[in-house]
């Protein structure tokens, strides 16, 4: 097969897998928290800013309320200001009163087009890391319940770090199939075929299903039990790479 | 005699001890911070050499946290000699890293105490920080860390050989209590604090990070009064005398 017959059969598979598995839509995932963290705690404004660790920067990604027209977009460094210091350090901060400091009012001014008199910025967690932000601007305190309005910023902020843990999963995995199908094809598979001989659809099916079942309960294990999946899959796919035997099932 | 408050506390000041504040930096020209310092370093990650630069010397405060978490310390310790290490910069990368590093710095320079407002949960750094908390305690540093009041994995507050803080109501640093159900070992004025930040001013806040340094300028002004305490020996004077077991 000719290289542009074999991309041909790369772009049109990448187009069947992304039809399957649609990619989740990072802005409309975030600002569906952003609007609901706004009507809950009844605040001016929410925003999720992610963690753009290659330009150490924050990128808005998500706002709802006031000034959000403005953020979403807006990118900021991550040596300065709130938002930056609960990015570097993972801690949560509400600040009831801003005292004094116009370089406060500045820096939340810059970030979200809009002063505040009060805020909570709470980071966005995985496992392992700070992927965010999440910041709300003047919330309703005299509200009933208000004193747990951290806690409540932090469940939000759980939600968000979902989302964004969803569209990484959705981009790792499409680097992986590509990384994979091009492997194949610099390799001389005629892809096509290899899926027409591979195995009855049902039974092709059944096996998917197997498998989604079986990462779904991995998800619900701890990192280290996640870690040891990996290797032993890793270590699998090695062995089956260099047995010299098909990579197909017979 | 009785090891309680007024045997841990009374008539001291923090004078001789050296306190370490692990964080963004110290401006020690606010009003509320001032007081006698030493020259610290600031840490921050070489990308090209992938490895931690360490530049010793005046530094500032790039966010406002260090300044406030000095302040505080201060208001239980006045006297006790303060050396800001910064580990929070212009980058996340090798975040870890300059963290650890920073903490290694500390302890290298003979401080008794460290105050760490912040933590990591990423799991690779499990083992390093296990091996800096030995270090700590073997070194007699005693290791003061904030911790979350939602359970998490968090790296070295949740450790046994350090002194964790979780928020709690209140102003008054000498009403510290302890928990019963470890792994925070105490809880101290979090919330709705005056804390001293950036360009010499002040501002409202809640946040565990604010309750840590309450407990680090308890142990300066124990270990001022009563020199020579290994870090075990201070959490259990600090457990005695917390206002819910001591009454």
């Amino acid at each position: 097969m000719t290289p542009e017959g074999l991309l041909a059969e790369l772009a049109e598979l990448a187009g069947a897998t992304a039809q399957v598995l649609a990619p989740p839509e990072l802005t409309g995932l975030c600002e569906s928290v952003t609007a609901t963290a706004c009507e809950v705690l009844g605040a001016a404004a929410c925003s999720v800013a992610v963690i753009d660790e290659d330009a150490d920067e924050l990128h808005y990604v998500a706002a709802s309320g006031a000034g959000a027209a403005q953020i979403v977009g807006t990118r900021l460094a991550l040596g300065r200001g709130l938002a930056g210091w609960v990015a570097q350090s993972g801690q949560q901060i509400a600040v009831s009163d801003l005292g004094t400091d116009p370089r406060f009012a500045r820096d939340v001014a810059e970030s979200t087009g809009y002063v505040p008199s009060t805020l909570i910025a709470v980071p966005i967690e995985s496992d392992e890391s700070v992927l965010g932000v999440l910041t709300v601007l003047d919330r309703d305190a005299a509200r009933a319940g208000a004193e747990r309005d951290l806690e409540l910023a932090t469940a939000f902020a759980a939600q968000a770090a979902t989302g964004l843990l969803a569209v990484e999963a959705f981009r790792s995995g499409g680097a992986l199939l590509l990384r994979e199908l091009s492997r194949a094809a610099t390799e001389g598979t005629s892809l096509r075929a290899a899926l027409a001989e591979g195995p009855a659809p049902d039974s092709q099916d059944r096996a998917v299903r197997r498998y989604s079942a079986l990462l779904a309960e991995l998800r619900q294990a701890g990192v280290a039990e996640q870690r040891l999946a990996l290797d032993v899959l890793e270590s699998l796919l090695a062995y089956v790479r260099t047995a010299g035997g098909s990579p197909r099932p017979r | 005699m009785p090891v309680d408050a007024s045997w841990a506390f009374d008539a001291a000041d923090g004078s001789g001890v050296r306190v370490a504040v692990v964080d963004s930096g110290v401006d020690h020209t606010h009003p509320a911070a001032v007081g006698p310092y030493a020259d610290g370093a600031a840490l921050s990650w070489n990308r090209d050499e992938r490895a931690v630069s360490v530049t010793p010397g005046e530094h500032g405060d790039l966010f406002g946290h260090g300044t406030a978490c000095a302040a505080i310390i201060r208001q239980v310790a006045p006297a006790c000699e303060i050396t800001s290490v910064r580990v929070l910069g212009e980058r996340l990368s090798g975040k870890g890293e300059v963290f650890a590093a920073g903490l290694r710095w500390a302890i290298a320079a003979g401080v008794q105490v460290i105050n760490l407002s912040l933590s990591t949960n990423k799991l690779d750094l499990f083992g390093v920080f296990h091996e800096i908390a030995d270090e700590a305690a073997h070194a007699g540093v005693v290791l003061v860390c904030a911790m979350n009041n939602v359970p998490a994995e968090s790296y070295p507050s949740q450790f046994g050989s350090v002194i964790s803080v979780a928020a709690t109501t209140g102003g008054d640093p000498f009403a510290f209590l302890a928990n019963p159900r470890p792994p925070a070992d105490f809880g101290a004025p979090g919330i709705d604090l005056e804390v001293a930040w950036l360009d010499g001013t002040t501002m409202k806040v809640t946040g565990n990070s604010f309750a840590a340094p309450h407990v680090t300028g308890l142990v300066a002004r124990l270990l001022s009064k009563r020199p020579g305490l290994t870090p075990y020996q201070v959490k259990s004077v600090l457990r005695s005398v917390a206002r819910n077991v001591a009454g």
